[in-house]
C-alpha cells in the first residue's frame, strides 16, 4: 500500500531548529539509504568522533523522523536483521530549511564582523 | 569465551531495552540489539577492553535517559487521549468528577477541622516532648482537669524525667480602668513558667518570673492582637503597670502573634497573668486538687518511663492517694499523656468518628467510580481488543486505563479541593466551642497534601479493578478467543457493589437520623420558661461592695423597668442559663439530696415567664420579710411529697444555715437544651452577702431597637466601672445546642451526600443490567409479559442487593451507634424508630434509583429488538 504523505501541506519551518543529533542523522541519509549502524558510523566519522550517537538516542530520533514522515523504511535495502531508512522529500526539505537557517546565521555573524572577515558591500 | 561474553552482553542489553515502552521495543529492539553488537565488536577491535567498557557506560546512561523520555511521551499521549475521552463522554465525566469532588471536598473539610486537634503538631517548641499529667477515671473514659496536689508536688520535686511543671488556670473578665473609659479584657491565669515549658519566647519584653507571680502588681503577658488593637502597639507598654478595677498588673512582655494558649477556655485570652505555682507546697494551694500540670520530657526520657516513675511516686504516697478520688467522685489514676492527647482526650472519639464517616463517603464514591469505569471498560472491549491486536501489551493497556482514571481523579480532586475551600469556611463557623482550639484560619498546605493523598488512594481503589478487567478482556479478545466476561459475572459484581454501598449508606443514614433526632429532641426540650424576648445582663464588676449591691441592683432594676419596651426586670445572684452543673448555693432536701439554691428578686418569676403550678408567687414585701420564703420547681416539690404537700415545708439552705418555707411551686426548668433532666432548683431571696456574679434579666416587648443603649446608660450611671455584657437568652441557649447541632449538621450532610451517591450508583448498575438484557426482556414481552410485570421484575431485581445491604447495614448500625455513647443526648441509641426511619430513607432512595431503568425496560419494543438480532 502506497504511503500517503500525511505531512503534505505542513511547512518544514515548523520543525526548525533541529537538534544537532537529528540534523546529523538527516545529513547521514542525504546521500542514500542506510541502516542504523551505518548512520552511527557515518556521523562519528564525519564529525571526527565529535558527535557519537548511542543506540537509544539514534532510535529515539528515528522514531520521531518516521512519525513526522521525514524518513521511511526502505524495503530494498533491508534484510531480516536490519532495516534501512531513506530520506523522504519532506525530510530533505526540512534538512534544506535547516541548512538555510544555519547559513543565514553565519551570514549574520559575518556582517557583524564577528568572524573577522567583513563582507564587502 | 568471546561468544559467551557476547551472549551475556546481548542479554544485559536486552534487559536494558525493557525500560522502553512496549511499542517502542516492538519496533526497534531487534535493530538496536544488532547495532549495539556491531558497536561492541568495533570498539573491541579498535580500543580493546577499555573502549568496550566506555561504550557500555555511555550506552547505559543514554538508554536510561531515552527510555524516560519515551515513557513520558507515551504518558503524555495517554493523558491527551484521556482528556479527549473526558470531553467526549460529558455525562459520564461529569458524574465521575462530581462524585469524586463531593467525596474529596467532604474529607478535606473534615480533615482540616480535626487536624489541629488530632494530627498537626501543636504550635510549640518540640511539641512531641510536651506532656500533661491528667487523672483518668479508673472505671470510665475521660480524664479530669484536676490531679491530686500532693502527687503533683511529689512529681515536681522528685521526678527525674520531667521539666518544671506548668499549669493553666481559668479565665476571668477584668475591667481595665483608664480615666473615664473602662474596657473589659479576658484574663487567664497561669504559672510564670508556662511559656518556658512550651518553649515560646515573647516578641517583646521578657517572660514572667516567680517574683512576678508574688509581686503586688503581678507580671503579665499581653496577647499580640490585644497589644495592637487596644494599645496601638505601644512599645512603652512593657514594664508599665495597668490598673484594673480591683488589681494592678505589670505587662512584662508581648506574646507572639500566632500564639495560642493550650487551653480551650483560655485560647482567646487577652492577657496571661502569672500566678504562683500550685505545685510548690501545701501552703500555697489550699485545696486537695490541682490543675493538670503541663511539663516537658527531658532528653532521653520516654513517655512510658516517665509514667512508670509517676506510678512509683504515687505508690509511695499514702494509700488513699494511690487511687485518688475527689469527694463524691469515682477513683482516678494519674496518667501522663502527650499534651495534644491530654487536651482533647475526651473529645477525640467524636473527632475520629467524624473522620471515619467522611472516609465512608469516600469509599462510596470509590465504589461508584469503580462501577462507572467498569461499565465503560466493558463498553470499550472492541477498542481494547484492537489495541491489543496492534501490539499493545497488557501493561500498556493497564497503564492507559490507569492514566484515564488519573486524569478523572486529577480533575475531580481539584474540584474537591475548591469545594472544600468553600465548605470549610462554612463548616468552621458552626464548630462548637468545645472543638474550637487550634483550628486553622483556612485550608492549609496540609489539607492540600491530604486531599492529594485521598485522591491518590481513591484512584488505586476505583481505578485498579477496571484497569485489570479491561486489559484482561482485551487480551482474550486479542487472542481471538471468543470468551467474554459472562453477563452473570458482571451482574454479580454489580450486585456486590450495590450491597456494599447500601451497607455503608445505611450506617451513615442511621448515624444521621440519630444525631438529627437527638438535636430535634433536645431542641424541643421544654425549658420551663420563655426564652424569647429575654435578655440577660452580666455585671462583671467587683467594685460594688456586696453589702451595697442589693441597694444598687434595686435602683437599677427600677430604672430599667421604666424604660420603654421593657416588660419586666429581675436581679439574680448568678446567671445559670447555659451553664453545666451550675450551683450558686445549695439547699438540702428531706431525702438528703441537695438542690441548687438560686438567689433571685421577687420579679424573677414574672420576668422568666415561669408557670405557677401550685401555691403563690411572692410579693415584694413577702420576699423581703421573715420567715424566709422559697419557691421550688416541680422536681423539688416531688422530693417534698408532691406539689400539694410541698407547700409550707421548711427547707434547709446550706449557706448561712437558714431555713426557708415553701410558698409556691413552679414548672420544671432546664438551663440548657441538653439538660437530660430538669434541674432541681430552690428559689430564695438573695442573701445580702451572696452576690457572686450578679446579673439582670430583662423581658422586652419585642422591639428592642435602642434599648441596649439605654440600658447601658442606666448601668453606667449606677455602676460607672462595670462593663456589662448584654446578650439575648436565646443566643446563650443556642450555644448549649452547638455540639448537638454540629453533629447533626455534619452527619446529616454526610448522609445526604451518601444517599445521592448511592442513587447514582444503584441506578448505574441497574441501567447497565437492563441494557445488557434487552433481548431477554424483549422475548418476555413478546411472550406476553405486561409492562407492569416487566417493571416489577426489574425493580425487584434491583432491590434484591439493596435488601441484603440494608439488612447488613442495620446490623452494622446497631453496633456502630455505640460510638455516639456520651455525645448524643436525649435519645436511646438503639431506639428502633431511628432504624425504621433510616431503613425507610434508604429504601425510598433505592426505589428512586431503580425507577428510571425499570421504566426504560418497559419501553423496549420487542419487534424491533428481535428483528435486528
Amino acid at each position: 500500500m502506497a504511503k500517503v504523505d500525511v505531512r503534505a501541506g505542513r511547512s518544514p519551518d515548523e520543525f526548525l531548529p533541529l537538534t544537532p543529533a537529528l540534523f546529523h542523522v538527516l545529513l547521514a541519509l542525504a546521500d542514500g539509504e542506510k541502516h542504523g549502524y551505518a548512520i552511527l558510523k557515518e556521523v562519528a566519522e564525519r564529525t571526527n568522533n565529535g558527535v557519537v550517537l548511542s543506540t537509544g538516542t539514534l532510535y529515539g530520533i528515528i522514531k520521531r523522523l518516521l512519525a513526522d514522515d521525514m524518513i521511511r523504511r526502505s524495503a530494498a535495502g533491508s534484510n531480516e536483521r536490519r532495516q534501512a531508512y531513506r530520506l523522504t522529500s519532506f525530510g530533505r526539505s526540512v534538512a534544506l530549511a535547516e541548512v538555510a537557517r544555519l547559513r543565514d546565521l553565519v551570514m549574520a555573524a559575518e556582517s557583524k564582523k564577528l568572524l573577522g572577515h567583513p563582507s564587502k558591500g | 569465551v568471546r561468544d559467551r561474553n557476547a551472549s551475556a552482553s546481548d542479554r544485559i542489553y536486552a534487559a536494558l531495552l525493557r525500560l522502553f515502552p512496549g511499542d517502542f521495543r516492538a519496533e526497534f529492539a531487534e535493530e538496536m540489539q544488532a547495532d549495539f553488537r556491531d558497536q561492541c565488536l568495533d570498539a573491541d577491535r579498535i580500543g580493546g577492553r577499555a573502549a568496550v567498557v566506555l561504550l557500555w557506560i555511555r550506552t547505559t546512561i543514554d538508554i536510561v535517559h531515552r527510555a524516560c523520555v519515551e515513557q513520558l511521551d507515551v504518558t503524555k499521549r495517554d493523558a491527551v487521549y484521556a482528556l479527549r475521552l473526558v470531553r467526549r463522554n460529558k455525562l459520564f465525566s461529569a458524574t465521575a468528577i462530581l462524585t469524586l469532588a463531593l467525596a474529596i471536598g467532604v474529607n478535606t473539610t473534615i480533615f482540616s477541622i480535626v487536624d489541629g486537634m488530632l494530627f498537626k503538631p501543636l504550635p510549640y517548641h518540640e511539641p512531641d516532648r510536651l506532656v500533661m499529667l491528667s487523672s483518668v477515671r479508673l472505671a470510665g473514659d475521660y480524664p479530669s482537669a484536676m490531679v491530686p496536689k500532693s502527687l503533683a508536688v511529689a512529681v515536681r520535686e522528685r521526678h527525674s524525667g520531667l521539666s518544671d511543671l506548668a499549669a493553666v488556670f481559668g479565665t476571668a473578665p477584668l475591667t481595665l480602668v483608664d480615666g473615664a473609659k473602662s474596657t473589659s479584657l479576658k484574663a487567664m491565669a497561669a504559672t510564670p513558667n508556662l511559656l518556658d515549658v512550651l518553649g515560646v519566647t515573647p516578641v517583646r519584653g521578657r517572660l514572667p518570673t516567680d517574683e512576678d507571680a508574688t509581686s503586688p502588681a503581678a507580671g503579665a503577658l499581653l496577647a499580640h492582637a490585644t497589644w495592637i488593637s487596644n494599645f496601638g502597639a505601644d512599645p512603652s507598654l512593657i514594664d508599665r503597670v495597668l490598673r484594673f478595677e480591683d488589681r494592678r498588673v505589670r505587662i512584662v512582655g508581648i506574646l507572639p502573634a500566632n500564639f495560642v494558649f493550650p487551653s480551650l477556655d483560655a485560647s482567646t485570652a487577652d492577657l496571661m497573668i502569672a500566678v504562683e505555682s500550685p505545685f510548690r507546697g501545701p501552703e500555697i494551694w489550699p485545696t486537695e486538687g490541682a490543675p493538670a500540670p503541663i511539663a516537658r520530657l527531658r532528653p532521653n526520657m520516654t513517655l512510658s518511663a516517665a509514667q512508670a516513675e509517676v506510678d512509683a511516686l504515687a505508690a509511695n504516697l499514702n494509700a488513699s492517694l494511690k487511687d485518688w478520688a475527689p469527694p463524691g467522685r469515682q477513683r482516678f489514676r494519674a496518667q501522663l499523656m502527650e499534651l495534644q492527647v491530654g487536651l482533647f482526650e475526651s473529645r477525640r472519639s467524636v473527632l475520629w468518628t467524624l473522620l471515619a464517616a467522611a472516609g465512608l463517603v469516600l469509599v462510596i464514591a470509590c465504589v461508584n467510580l469503580a462501577n462507572l469505569l467498569l461499565s465503560r471498560t466493558a463498553g470499550r472491549n472492541r477498542e481494547m481488543a484492537v489495541r491489543s491486536v496492534l501490539g499493545a501489551s497488557r501493561f500498556r493497556l493497564i497503564r492507559q486505563l490507569t492514566i484515564e482514571s488519573g486524569v478523572l481523579a486529577l480533575v475531580g480532586g481539584t474540584a474537591g479541593l475548591l469545594l472544600a475551600r468553600w465548605s470549610f469556611d462554612f463548616t468552621v463557623r458552626s464548630v462548637p466551642p468545645v472543638f474550637a482550639l487550634f483550628l486553622p484560619d483556612a485550608l492549609d498546605s496540609r489539607a492540600l497534601v491530604f486531599s492529594a493523598l485521598a485522591t491518590g488512594v481513591s484512584v488505586l481503589l476505583f481505578g485498579a479493578v477496571p484497569a485489570l478487567r479491561g486489559s484482561q478482556t482485551a487480551l482474550l479478545a486479542g487472542r481471538h478467543e471468543r470468551r467474554r466476561i459472562p453477563v452473570l459475572r458482571r451482574l454479580r459484581e454489580g450486585h456486590v457493589l450495590v450491597t456494599a454501598e447500601t451497607i455503608i449508606v445505611t450506617v451513615l443514614v442511621i448515624s444521621a437520623v440519630l444525631t438529627v433526632g437527638s438535636f430535634g429532641r433536645l431542641r424541643s426540650n421544654s425549658l420551663g420558661f420563655q426564652s424569647d424576648n429575654l435578655m440577660s445582663i452580666k455585671l462583671t464588676t467587683r467594685v460594688v461592695q456586696s453589702a451595697r449591691m442589693s441597694q444598687v441592683l434595686a435602683t437599677v432594676t427600677d430604672e430599667i423597668r421604666r424604660l420603654p419596651g421593657v416588660v419586666s426586670v429581675a436581679a439574680e445572684d448568678t446567671n445559670p442559663i447555659g451553664t453545666v452543673g451550675w450551683s450558686s448555693g445549695q439547699a438540702r432536701l428531706p431525702d438528703g439530696k441537695v438542690a441548687s439554691a438560686h438567689g433571685v428578686s421577687a420579679s424573677y418569676f414574672q420576668a422568666m415567664g415561669l408557670r405557677l403550678v401550685n401555691g403563690r408567687l411572692p410579693s415584694e414585701g413577702e420576699w423581703q420579710g421573715e420567715p424566709l420564703a422559697a419557691v421550688v420547681t416541680e422536681r423539688v416539690a416531688l422530693a417534698l411529697g408532691g406539689a400539694q404537700s410541698a407547700l409550707g415545708t421548711s427547707i434547709q439552705i446550706l449557706r448561712g444555715d437558714r431555713r426557708a418555707i415553701v410558698i409556691g411551686v413552679v414548672s420544671d426548668i432546664r438551663y440548657r437544651y441538653d439538660d437530660v433532666q430538669p434541674r432541681q432548683v430552690v428559689f430564695i431571696p438573695p442573701p445580702p452577702d451572696r452576690w457572686v456574679a450578679p446579673g439582670l434579666l430583662v423581658r422586652t416587648s419585642g422591639d428592642q431597637s435602642g434599648l441596649d443603649h439605654r440600658i447601658r446608660a442606666v448601668l453606667a450611671r449606677a455602676m460607672p466601672r462595670a462593663v456589662p455584657e448584654l446578650s439575648p437568652v436565646d443566643a446563650q441557649l443556642a450555644r448549649s445546642l452547638a455540639l448537638s447541632r454540629f453533629q447533626a449538621q455534619l452527619f446529616g450532610s454526610f448522609a445526604v451526600v451518601a444517599v445521592l451517591l448511592a442513587i447514582v450508583g444503584i441506578h448505574g448498575v441497574l441501567a447497565q443490567t437492563v441494557a445488557g438484557r434487552t433481548r431477554e426482556i424483549a422475548i418476555r414481552m413478546a411472550l406476553g409479559a405486561t409492562s407492569r410485570s416487566v417493571r416489577r421484575h426489574v425493580v425487584t431485581e434491583g432491590l434484591a442487593p439493596v435488601a441484603i445491604g440494608l439488612t447488613l447495614g442495620v446490623v452494622a448500625g446497631f453496633w456502630t451507634v455505640q460510638v455516639f455513647r456520651g455525645y448524643v443526648h436525649g435519645v436511646q441509641l438503639r431506639d428502633p424508630l431511628f432504624f425504621i426511619v433510616a431503613a425507610a430513607i434508604v429504601t425510598a432512595a433505592a426505589l428512586a434509583a431503580t425507577w428510571i431503568p425499570a421504566r426504560r425496560a418497559t419501553r423496549i419494543d420487542p419487534a424491533t429488538i428481535l428483528k435486528t438480532d
